[in-house]
């Protein structure tokens, strides 16, 4: 009789054991999957802000091409216009490369162009 | 006995791990894809602002190269009546540099196909030109369209539709500036309720 509720119990903690490590198993996948959508998610979520500052300063810089451009920092985004001016015969057409940085990653890059003509000018 | 008791606490314990892991399990990959169409969604519209940039871009070049042709038409004292034929000849290399632009600033894996269509305006439309650049003065108008379409969403096209017209002073105005989303995936047999 005691050999069998010995027997028993070595039975049940194999048991336990086997659950208890499939548990884990399980636990580990399922909040690796949960770490990894919530990179995506923060991802997502970093380049629509970026996207965002990226037509400010696209439409801010159709509106005025030749003005000087400081970087400008933004939920925790930098936000950098370089402008290259070609010169043209009546006019010149500006070149910007805005880049948002999150720190030194380059999380969107937007290139554009706009011409300012000297008749527009006056 | 005891053998028995302790074999359905073991199974109950299981099941309600079972459970667990189970509703885990679903909420992990609603998480998972929500994400993923979320990251998606965000690359969508990144892609698709670049792609307006783009256009905008090759359109202002064309610009630049046309405010130059008319700079140079008026130095060689071209006259003003020669204009449209002497425009409709160069058009082509008019917006070349155009196509140069947007080839320069698109990442190649990123557009499948980008097209540049000008020709000039005939009277009809010339004088069916509205706002007030189209006037007396109007000597002629050239329509440019820009179009791209995008290999990662592959079921659109953006055009930028840009109407010009010359003047007799050897200037231009923008008349028309228009950007259109064509959706190119022909969804519209798909029906939510057949009922």
């Amino acid at each position: 009789m005691e050999r069998s509720k010995g027997s028993a119990r070595f039975v049940g903690s194999i048991e336990a054991m086997l659950y208890a490590f499939f548990f884990v198993i399980a636990l580990a996948i399922v909040g690796s999957l949960f770490a990894v959508s919530l990179r995506a998610s923060d991802d997502a979520v970093r380049l629509e802000r970026a996207v965002e500052l990226a037509s400010d300063a696209a439409a801010a810089f159709a509106l005025d091409p030749s003005a000087e451009r400081e970087p400008a920092f933004e939920g925790g985004l930098t936000v950098d216009c370089a402008i290259e001016d070609e010169l043209k015969p009546f006019g010149h057409l500006y070149h910007a490369t805005i880049r948002v940085l999150d720190g030194d990653a380059v999380v969107y890059e937007l290139k554009t162009a706009r011409y300012a003509s000297v008749w527009e000018d006056g | 006995m005891a053998r028995r008791i302790a074999n359905v606490r073991m199974g109950a314990i299981g099941l309600l791990m079972l459970v667990i892991v189970l509703c885990l399990a679903v909420l992990a990959s609603l998480v998972a894809v929500t994400a993923h169409s979320g990251r998606v969604m965000a690359e969508r519209h990144a892609s698709a602002v670049n792609a307006a940039a783009m256009t905008e871009a090759a359109a202002q070049a064309f610009l630049s190269e046309l405010d130059s042709w008319l700079a140079r038409a008026q130095a060689e004292r071209m006259p003003v009546t020669r204009l449209p034929q002497a425009l409709e000849g160069d058009l082509a290399s008019l917006v070349e540099p155009s196509r140069s632009v947007s080839q320069a600033l698109s990442p190649e894996d990123a557009l499948a196909g980008y097209d540049v269509q000008a020709r000039m305006l005939d009277l009809e439309e010339l004088a069916g030109a509205h706002g007030d650049e189209a006037d007396g003065a109007t000597r002629c108008g050239i329509a440019v369209s820009f179009s791209e379409e995008a290999l990662s969403e592959g079921a659109e096209r953006r055009t930028l539709d840009v109407v010009v017209v010359v003047h007799d002073d050897y200037t231009y105005g923008l008349v028309d500036w228009k950007t259109t989303t064509e959706w190119l995936d022909s969804t519209t047999d798909t029906k939510l309720w057949e009922g």
